[in-house]
């Protein structure tokens, strides 16, 4: 979960944003039950060029034979518009992770 | 030149990597587990490094140093 | 899990291509259903990219492979395996670090198989982006930490990305 953010100097008020969200397209990847992890361990990082926030998530723990599915969006890199929190885009780097791998390190925009 | 620092039960050492090659260029031990990022300064034209050495977690030497060092002149 | 993975910044999309690769499914657990294939990244030539670290485990001491097995990567978790990068392996947690003057990312890792039976060992290395091919790469006794690109010797500009 992403707390409140200040940007541009201004305190803005940043939309909550749920790694491991139950709606849209991570919702269905989640199938009998299970639904927990996504935590986010590293500082994320920014590009002011294009306005995005790069996230790196963790991995989904709990019992693996109630989240059948890729388990989005744990273990991915995701970009959020900076202003409003929009998902940009998403790269999931393990599919159902059982092995506790994590998106380690936040990404580097060059 | 590239930094990197790394921790283990015995020794924690700060490597100096040539950043074109790998060639190892430098390496001291500071004690205990190098985890974070170094920083770069420069005070009246002369350039440091500097890092926090002190990682003990999972069984490794903990310490509670900050360390600099002078890069040399060019 | 092991790789590095070089994006375009604005549009998600990879440099090199990320190609679903087939993993092991087999697993003795009711109920698991691994997935059948990871995103392993590629290079500009097609082959797969060089892993940060070992994803097979190295160096193994003979006492552990008396009453385990190493497995591949991605093989679904199983009683006496020996696996990596291991849980506590891979690109953990270390931010990377670009050089414009060398135009090199690099990526510091831990190589620590799941029960190795064996100290951790770091690993460092230096990949082109535009080619996705591995440059160098240095293993070192103990953990991995932050890093650091330092630029421009000459004229002391130094600055770290994280």
């Amino acid at each position: 979960m992403l707390g409140p953010v200040k940007s541009s100097g201004i305190s803005t008020p940043f939309p909550k944003m749920n790694t491991i969200r139950a709606g849209d397209i991570a919702g269905p990847t989640w199938v009998g039950g299970e639904r927990n992890g996504g935590g986010i361990w590293e500082t994320p990082s920014i590009d002011p060029e294009l306005g995005l926030l790069c996230v790196a998530v963790g991995n989904p723990f709990g019992d693996s034979t109630k989240r059948t599915g890729i388990n989005l969006f744990t273990d991915s890199i995701l970009a959020l518009t900076m202003n409003t929190g929009e998902l940009k885009w998403y790269l999931q780097q393990t599919h159902h992770d059982v092995w506790d791998y994590d998106s380690g390190g936040p990404a580097d925009s060059v | 030149m590239v930094f990197v620092g790394s921790g283990s039960n015995i020794a924690g050492y700060f490597f100096a990597y040539d950043a074109k090659t790998g060639e190892p260029l430098w390496k001291f031990n500071t004690g205990s587990g190098v985890f974070s990022s170094p920083a770069v300064y420069m005070v009246n034209g002369e350039e440091f490094v500097t890092v926090a050495s002190g990682g003990g977690d999972r069984g490794r030497r903990g310490g509670d140093l900050i360390l600099s060092f002078a890069l040399p002149k060019q | 899990m092991g790789y590095l993975y070089i994006l375009n910044r604005e549009t998600g999309q990879p440099v090199h291509s990320i190609k679903e690769t087939p993993v092991p499914t087999e697993t003795t657990r009711p109920g698991e259903h691994p997935w059948p294939t990871q995103p392993i990244p590629h290079k500009a030539n097609g082959q797969p990219m060089s892993p940060v670290c070992p994803v097979f485990p190295v160096d193994i001491p003979s006492e552990q492979l008396a009453t385990r097995k190493l497995v591949p990567h991605f093989t679904p978790v199983g009683p006496n395996q020996i696996s990596a990068p291991g849980s506590g392996g891979g690109a953990n947690y270390s931010p990377i670090s670009y050089s414009p003057q060398t135009g090199l990312l690099y990526v510091a890792a831990i190589d620590s198989p799941q029960n190795s039976g064996r100290p951790a060992r770091g690993y460092f290395s230096a990949f082109d982006p535009t080619t996705g091919e591995l440059v160098w790469q240095r293993t070192f006794e103990g953990y991995r930490a932050g890093r650091l690109r330092r630029h421009g010797w000459r004229r002391g500009l130094c600055w770290q990305r994280q």
